[in-house]
């Protein structure tokens, strides 16, 4: 699916001294101005725009309860979406995170109903998760098959072994300070506020480092950008993706067990509509799809975009299946903005 | 209409474009008379390739005019370019590696669904031009993978003249021929001009532009700063113009004639670092044993496709020989087998590839990533990098190199080719190569870098560095090695000492014995 | 050591230029034509019943919209630069919708009205992925993944349930014609106006600039065009699914669409297309979409559950690749040694 990416022709001009603007037909003139100034900042703006217009349209939104709400949504989808960008920089892309959430939900409802240690569940989820995406990862490799089809395979055996093992249960249980950490109403210590805004907000903070200050981090962005290269620059190539989708498994496993805590039940197809909502955020925050760029600093705000489009049309009466609509439609017109191909012309 | 104008097939007036802040054609002008050869010359950032892309419907210009055959036009696509009579061979050889010759050929002849040409036609239209250009019996099924760079570019011709040219435009499309091959195309040209068509041309080898063409012009910074008849020019001229310093001209002849680097340079004996053992490259060539000592340069040499690419490659562990070895000589003596890409490295062995775009650049990343990530590897405390140090072996870089560069976190995509090469370069050269392989890496790099490039290598020579240094331009290696590798069919044919040898001793060399030989091919 | 003299000994008759021509265009269909033999021997040896007459036209049915979003998928990916069409399954289902809540109630019950409606409308909506893909430039993922959105929303807010009413030739088109189950007149059908359109320049089109964008457009190919047509071609197949599937379910049902797009990349892979472009062809995705009922079949007739039948296509899918990307490593490998 990535193609090599098109380098902006390197015609071999020397930055000249600044030359006055060259007269451009007007759609032109706009298109660039919006395209300097707004690309990067786009997601940045949404965000308070959209929290400013749902505080409008929707009475009693400007509340601590749904702000908090509109946050754990957010945390949810920003921990999936923090895996997928780390796979999506480095060129490929996770479609099994669905299937790991789902996975990851029954292991721990299944098992902790059944009286294993806490600890236990945890590493077995979290070992399942590596396994998964080191599979996916690897067979990518071996296979010389985009890793968009690997996980996607991946995520099929997944769902089937979670719809199979879950076939007919309905019991299951979690801890309770599970379903607070996910609880509008739930408490960290003293603050508040949910734990898992907490985790996401360091999650955030050590994804951002990763990406930018280690080895395999910088080693992703190479390996997104240019795979040929990046094997001749000495890049683990291999890890490098198998530790892209290890993440991505390993968040999507810890998004499966808050959503556990969630609802309390065992549901396997819980992680469903994140199909692709990761992508979404993804995306929206500004990160391209062709890989070896971006950061998850963007996918934070593509996260909180997701979750405010979301809240903003329940809130204003929309169905989910209306939503959807929307959102696809608004996936369009945003990436229209920012996330335009070059013309064939220009990778000449 | 100027008298001159009206004798014109094709007038480009006051053509200008920017890419963004980068001017990169600045009222430039250009005039190709029917019945004429015309060369183009310039280096790279001085507005030729953008120029071709106008003329080839691949650009628009911001300003300016273009009159063809008298008319003022607008080209808005390739295929409006061809339909005027304009073909265009691009510097990039582009095939479609899948489909056949002959499809390849006859690529965008047709509507979306009716074919341009009943098939008959097609095969007999094909055949005519390879054989033009010399490749007579060349199957048109075969599929373009199977084809050696020489004869895919020699397609890319052929698919540009079985269209009714009345122009053709050449960008450096004689980079991947041998010199056979070459005398070939250009005999196709001069009779076409005699035909009353035109040829423009573009070329870095100034024997090239100063043996065919019939008029010269010169770029610089976008603009034309001259044009002149071929028999008016010189090779010092035309340089001089090139980099508008008529004491950079002489100088550039200076080096050319000076001394070379054997000569000049006394050294104690240094020890061997690399040991090239019975080395066989395909299953009919000879041999190779070769022993390249520290601070040694070794330039290798030969037609397209003759095995010096493949000895590069087993030289850094990327392709296994069909027999021999290559072996790293540590200091103490003891010798170590490259088994592969990662042992190479290991063993100090760096490889620069030839292809900058698919096999150097991250486009995307910065300047400042695309020197350093060799370097993590290296400099990083349980996974976390040591960015002040890598700044720092950044910075020394540039400085040596005379990198220009805005800052080091901008894209690499805004640098001009020759930095680009530089940055890639010194990827490499900061990691402490003790043998540096070099596969081409001048190739496309204007003149001004190229002069501090090699610089940068004796440098490293001068440190200790032993250097394989492939290059596709005999002037180049006799300038700077030691000895020069000439390949042929495979095997190694002759070890020339530079010094005592010239440019025809290494072309005698690289044809061998055999005379018959036909395109160069493997 | 590849001379540039070709060979003229070439003994065997089945060399002629056209045969081979042939055989060469259609070699990447090579593996799902043998996997799809081996599947049907194996399905009719576990499941004599498979076999018998009565149950070709519900088998055939059954296949029909898996095979027709499989080609619709095909064409996108043919054209190369990450070409892919995410939306055929939810426009498939949409079309259920459609023909059983709008057409239907309105009135528009006739093959004569209701078979170009859904051309039509298959061609608009493929137009509007063209549109994006190749004048908006998106990237194709992103620009139908938007539109599988859409779609998927606009099915499941019109008709989250199965329901609404059929037109009877439709059901009819999926049961037989004597002893020949009806959808094979529409496969032939289909066949024939492909055939036409791969006698012409499309295809070679089509492949160039799936096999590299760059070289076509400096060929003078109309790159964008072409690009639009295509998608616009995938769009229709996908209504056409629709369609069939619409008399499959009798009914209309906001619900089914999505699964076809999993199937249908499934079957792209089986089918032996090249995922970036360039190589393979509209009979590939068929018979990908073959390989793929017989799969299920087999499945369903180990009684294997369907979550297993879940694990089992996953485990089919990456084999399928395995097999597809492997192959072309090897070849480009072997172009690659000669340096």
């Amino acid at each position: 699916m990535t193609d090599q990416s098109p380098i902006a022709p390197a015609d071999g001009s020397e930055p000249g001294p600044a030359a006055r603007q060259p007269t451009r037909s007007t759609s032109e003139i706009v298109t660039r101005f919006v395209a300097a100034n707004f690309t990067d900042a786009l997601p940045y703006i949404l965000v308070p725009v959209l929290f400013i217009l749902s505080v409008i349209f929707i009475p009693g939104y400007f509340s601590k309860l749904s702000i908090i709400s509109l946050l754990i949504l957010a945390s949810l989808l920003g921990l999936a979406s923090l895996g997928q960008t780390v796979t999506i920089i480095a060129g490929g892309i996770d479609l099994s995170i669905p299937a790991v959430i789902g996975l990851s939900d029954i292991i721990l409802t299944q098992l902790y109903y059944k009286h294993w240690s806490l600890p236990v569940i945890f590493l077995l989820i979290a070992v399942a998760a590596i396994v998964i995406g080191t599979i996916s990862a690897v067979s990518s490799v071996l296979l010389h098959v985009h890793s968009l089809i690997t996980s996607f395979g991946m995520s099929l055996v997944v769902s089937g072994v979670a719809l199979e093992w879950s076939n007919g249960a309905v019991n299951g249980a979690v801890p309770g300070w599970l379903t607070s950490s996910v609880s509008a109403i739930g408490h960290t210590g003293p603050i508040p506020i949910p734990a898992i805004i907490f985790v996401w907000a360091v999650a955030s903070v050590l994804a951002v480092a990763f990406l930018r200050l280690t080895r395999v981090g910088r080693e992703t962005y190479a390996l997104g950008a240019n795979p040929v290269a990046a094997r001749l620059a000495r890049v683990r190539s291999t890890w490098t993706l198998v530790v892209a989708f290890a993440i991505s498994a390993l968040c999507a496993a810890m998004v499966g067990v808050f959503f556990a805590g969630y609802s309390g039940i065992p549901d396997p197809t819980v992680g469903v509509p994140y199909f692709f909502l990761t992508i979404t955020a993804v995306l929206i925050g500004g990160t391209s799809l062709l890989g070896g760029r971006g950061g998850y600093q963007r996918t934070v705000m593509g996260a909180l975009i997701v979750a405010e489009l979301t809240t903003l049309l329940v809130g204003v009466g929309f169905s989910a299946s209306f939503q959807e609509l929307a959102l696809g439609i608004l996936v369009i017109a945003l990436t229209s903005t920012y996330g335009r191909e070059l013309k064939v012309a220009a990778k000449i | 209409m100027s008298s001159a104008d009206e004798a014109s097939r094709l007038v480009m007036e006051d053509l200008s474009r920017s890419f963004g802040e980068t001017r990169a054609l600045n009222a430039a002008t250009l005039r190709v008379r029917p019945s004429e050869i015309h060369s183009l010359v310039g280096e790279n950032g001085s507005g030729k390739s953008t120029l071709i892309k106008i003329l080839s419907g691949v650009l628009r210009p911001d300003s300016g005019t273009l009159v063809w055959e008298g008319e003022a036009r607008h080209l808005g696509s390739p295929r409006s370019a061809q339909g005027m009579g304009i073909a265009t061979v691009f510097q990039e050889t582009l095939i479609v590696p899948e489909m056949t010759v002959r499809d390849n050929i006859y690529l965008g002849t047709d509507g979306l669904f009716r074919y341009g040409h009943r098939k008959g036609d097609e095969i007999a239209g094909a055949r005519q031009a390879l054989s033009d250009l010399g490749m007579d019996g060349l199957d048109l099924d075969r599929p373009m993978w199977t084809l050696s760079l020489a004869e895919r570019q020699l397609t890319t011709v052929a698919r540009a003249i079985i269209r009714p040219w009345r122009l053709l435009v050449l960008d450096e499309a004689t980079s991947a021929l041998d010199a056979q091959q070459r005398d070939c195309l250009f005999d196709y040209l001069r009779l076409a001009r005699s035909q009353g068509r035109s040829v423009l041309f573009t070329s870095h080898r100034m024997d090239e532009v100063l043996g065919l063409a019939d008029r010269i012009t010169v770029l610089r910074q976008g603009a034309t700063v001259a044009t002149m008849g071929a028999s008016e020019a010189s090779r010092r001229g035309i340089l001089g113009h090139m980099s508008g310093h008529e004491a950079h001209a002489d100088a550039v002849v200076v080096a050319e004639t000076e001394p070379r680097r054997g000569a000049a340079v006394q050294q104690s004996p240094r020890r061997p670092v690399l040991r090239v053992a019975e080395l066989t490259l395909r299953a009919a060539s000879k041999p190779i044993s070769v022993e390249v000592k520290a601070g040694e340069i070794l330039g290798l040499a030969g037609l397209e496709g003759q095995g010096q690419v493949g000895f590069v490659e087993c030289l850094c562990g990327l392709r296994r020989p069909v027999d021999g070895q290559v072996l790293a000589l540590g200091d103490n003596g003891e010798t170590h087998i490259v088994r592969s890409y990662r042992g190479a490295n290991r063993l100090g062995i760096r490889y620069v590839p030839r292809d900058r775009r698919y096999e150097g650049l991250f486009g995307p990343l910065s300047v400042f990533d695309n020197f350093a990530i060799t370097l993590w590897g290296d400099l990083n405390r349980l996974g976390v990098l040591k960015r002040q140090q890598a700044r720092k072996s950044f910075a020394g870089f540039a400085e040596s190199s005379r990198l220009v560069s805005a800052s080091p976190n901008r894209a690499i995509s805004i640098l001009s080719g020759g930095n680009q090469q530089k940055v890639l370069l010194g990827r490499w050269i900061a990691m402490r190569p003790r043998v540096l392989v070099v596969n081409d890496p001048l190739r496309g790099v204007d003149h001004n870098t190229k002069e501090e490039l090699y610089g940068l290598f004796r440098g490293l020579a001068t440190d200790g560095v032993a250097i394989i240094f492939l290059s596709t331009e005999i002037a180049e290696l006799l300038t700077l090695t030691d000895q020069i590798a000439v390949f042929h069919e495979g095997s190694l044919v002759a070890m020339l000492p530079t010094e005592m040898s010239s440019d025809t001793d290494v072309v005698a060399a690289m044809f061998g014995d055999d005379k018959q030989h036909g395109s160069a091919d493997d | 050591m590849t001379s540039v003299v070709s060979d003229r000994a070439r003994p065997s008759v089945l060399s002629t230029p056209a045969v081979r021509q042939i055989l060469r265009r259609n070699a990447y269909a090579a593996v799902p034509l043998a996997m799809l033999s081996v599947l049907f021997i194996v399905n009719a040896a576990v499941q004599p019943q498979f076999l018998a007459q009565h149950n070709w036209a519900t088998s055939m049915s059954v296949l029909c919209p898996t095979v027709l979003t499989a080609m619709a998928m095909t064409l996108p990916v043919l054209s190369g630069n990450g070409g892919i069409d995410l939306s055929v399954g939810p426009l498939a289902g949409f079309m259920t919708v459609l023909i059983s809540t709008v057409l239907v109630p309105a009135g528009i019950t006739s093959a004569l009205t209701v078979i170009p409606i859904v051309i039509v409308f298959g061609l608009l909506s493929g137009a509007i992925n063209g549109v994006l893909v190749a004048y908006v430039r998106l990237p194709a993922i992103i620009a139908t993944l938007g539109m599988y959105l859409f779609y998927d929303g606009l099915g499941t807010e019109v008709l989250p349930q199965a329901g609404g009413s059929v037109p009877v030739w439709l059901v009819k088109l999926n049961g037989s014609v004597g002893p020949i189950p009806a959808v094979w007149i529409v496969f032939a059908v289909i066949a024939l106006v492909w055939t036409l359109v791969s006698r012409g320049s499309y295809m070679r089109n089509l492949l160039a600039v799936g096999g590299d964008e760059r070289t076509s457009y400096t060929a003078g190919v109309n790159v964008a065009r072409l690009r639009l047509v295509t998608y616009s071609m995938g769009g229709l197949l996908a209504c056409l699914g629709g369609l069939m599937l619409t008399g499959l379910i009798q009914g209309g049902d906001g619900t089914v669409g999505p699964p076809y797009t999993i199937s249908a990349i499934t079957a792209v892979a089986l089918g032996g297309i090249s995922l970036a472009g360039g190589r393979g062809g509209l009979l590939g995705g068929a018979l990908g979409g073959g390989v793929l009922f017989l799969i299920q079949e087999l499945l369903t007739d180990a009684h294997v559950s369907v979550y297993q039948v879940s694990i089992v296509d996953g485990i089919v899918l990456i084999g399928a690749l395995a097999l597809n990307g492997t192959v072309e490593y090897l070849r480009r490998r072997s172009s690659a040694s000669k340096r």
